[in-house]
């Protein structure tokens, strides 16, 4: 079976800086993967590259395939990229929505790639995709706010309904570029919630870039972790100790714990762990 | 305040404002200077005594102003909603066959071979005066409104094309991206993600352009491309003060009340 993504000796320079150098990666259909790094370590350029967004650097012969399909090869974006997309979500740090539409239109907008593009340009949705778009916003517990303004939402109710645009878009992997970098953490706690879902129930594959390892270790069976452009560490993300990133990332390593958890302390009981056990079936039943 | 001493005080001087910066203003101040003194002869500034020594024919010009004859209000009021149609149309086919050509020059959505030719032929449509493009238009489809509708049109057509590509590109580039992730094509980025952006300040630049529009209007009439302009134009020629008058204050009038009705228009949309 083809990897749900697959970079090989992805490289890319801005200017003179290398922000990827040599990644490969490769992520099989229903893993749900965390990546992590410090600021400046290229999370969110390797995940902007997997959903074909930037092209990477021509010389070398790095390459991306999703699902099987070739994304991007060389440093040139396939032809067959806008059909890719459209069975990858992405969810970005923030400034998912367009602020002056309806969150359901938001929402809605993820059925772009998979209908007619006369239809697409008109708007004309069938009332089908609209019920899946509230069964969409439902699931992930904003079915309330369908009619406001994107720009109405909260920072984690504009997750969610990213989130949202991807289960319509029927996407089969879900990226997501640090979804809870600038939120609270119960709001942080929700997305997780959500995604984890995703992930089991659907069996969606996703790739999550965070910034705090302790969500890697709660919400996620396996991380990669990068520094400079590079994967120092891809395995287990039970292997992750204080110590551990200590040796990976030097001083570098405090960036990435929670605040007031104490990472010297060496045991950073990873206390959202009861939580997600005790939200997952109040967001089944929601479903 | 009561732990600040005078010594405090005595020992902050106040920074001098470094020598470049007070260059700066004087080279600023020069440059105007010189370009006064550069375009006086050729201006014939040097006329301003005229305005003392005629102060007999301003006079007269005042007299018959001070005394508006009203006797064909009809008239002029019916030319005058006639300028106002014709601003209506002007502003219309620009503002709708303006955004194509928009968007084709916004350098964040469009390649540069699409921006470059396409900025160029609007810098031509908005150098030239309507009165110019209404004189050519009378030629080509004969005196009246429509000539003046098709003028309006067509040097509206570069100002919308720039002032709404100026908005596209300002816009926020990031909730664009995230339709671009879901699939969707080129022109459905630009309908779902560039346009509700601008939505706001087209409408308003769109309202202020059928102001500036009425105000052109007005003069159309003096080339014979319709509206209010012809009547006044005729007045004028004939020295009839008093009629002129009448124009001038139905015009004041109806510009004001349209630049109100904009202007509360605008802070709606926005």
């Amino acid at each position: 079976m083809a990897c749900a993504v697959s970079v090989e000796k992805l490289s890319k320079t801005f200017g003179g800086t290398r922000a990827l150098d040599n990644v490969s990666i490769a992520v099989e259909p229903g893993e749900m993967v965390a990546l992590i790094g410090a600021s400046g370590s290229g999370k969110s350029t390797l995940l902007r590259h997997i959903a074909g967004l930037v092209e990477a650097d021509k010389t070398g012969d790095g390459a991306i395939s999703i699902l099987g399909r070739t994304m991007q090869a060389n440093g040139r974006i396939t032809a067959d990229a806008r059909a890719i997309r459209s069975s990858v979500g992405v969810v970005f740090q923030q400034f998912n929505l367009v602020g002056r539409l309806k969150v359901l239109t938001n929402v809605l907008i993820g059925n772009l790639g998979n209908m007619p593009r006369l239809k697409g340009c008109l708007s004309l949705f069938t009332g089908e995709q609209k019920k899946a778009a509230m069964r969409a916003l439902h699931r992930v517990g904003i079915a309330q706010q369908a009619m406001q303004r994107g720009s109405t939402l909260s920072g984690g109710q504009q997750q969610r309904a990213a989130i949202a645009r991807s289960l319509v878009q029927g996407a089969r992997v879900l990226i997501a570029d640090e979804p809870i970098a600038s939120l609270d953490p119960s709001s942080a706690r929700k997305v997780m919630d959500i995604l984890g879902d995703l992930n089991r129930r659907d069996g969606i594959t996703v790739l999550v870039s965070l910034h705090q390892v302790e969500y890697a270790l709660n919400y996620c069976r396996r991380t990669i972790a990068l520094r400079n452009g590079q994967v120092v560490y891809d395995g287990p993300s039970e292997a992750l100790t204080p110590e551990f990133l200590g040796e990976l990332y030097g001083a570098e390593s405090e960036e990435l714990f929670l605040p007031g958890l104490d990472a010297a302390a060496g045991k950073a009981e990873p206390k959202p762990r009861r939580a997600v056990a005790s939200l997952a079936p109040a967001a089944a039943a929601a479903y | 305040m009561t732990s600040q001493t005078a010594a405090d005080h005595a020992t902050i001087d106040v920074p001098r404002e470094p020598l470049r910066e007070r260059a700066y203003k004087w080279a600023i101040g020069l440059v105007i200077a010189g370009l006064l003194v550069w375009s006086w002869h050729p201006a014939e500034m040097f006329r301003w005594i005229n305005l003392f020594t005629d102060a007999g024919n301003m006079a007269e010009f005042a007299r018959g102003f001070l005394s508006p004859n009203f006797r064909d209000w009809d008239i002029y009021l019916a030319d005058m909603v006639v300028t106002v149609q014709i601003a209506v149309w002007g502003t219309f086919l620009s503002v709708v066959f303006g955004i194509p050509f928009a968007i084709m020059s916004s350098s964040n959505v469009c390649p540069v071979w699409i921006v470059q030719p396409v900025r160029r032929l609007m810098d031509a449509c908005r150098a030239i005066n309507e009165i110019v493009f209404a004189l050519l238009f009378v030629v080509a489809v004969g005196l009246g409104p429509f000539a003046g509708v098709m003028a309006l049109f067509i040097h509206n057509l570069g100002v919308v094309a720039k002032l709404f590509s100026e908005a596209v590109e300002a816009i926020d580039p990031r909730p664009v991206e995230g339709i671009r992730a879901t699939g969707a094509s080129k022109l459905q980025e630009i309908i779902f993600g560039v346009i509700p952006q601008v939505t706001p300040l087209w409408i308003s630049f769109g309202l202020y352009r059928f102001e500036t529009n009425v105000r052109s209007a007005t003069v159309l009439g003096i080339v014979g491309a319709g509206g209010i302009g012809q009547l006044l134009w005729e007045n004028i020629r004939s020295f009839a003060y008093a009629e002129t008058a009448a124009i001038m204050v139905i015009i004041v009038v109806s510009i004001t009340l349209i630049d109100m009705l904009s202007q509360r228009l605008r802070k709606w949309a926005i």
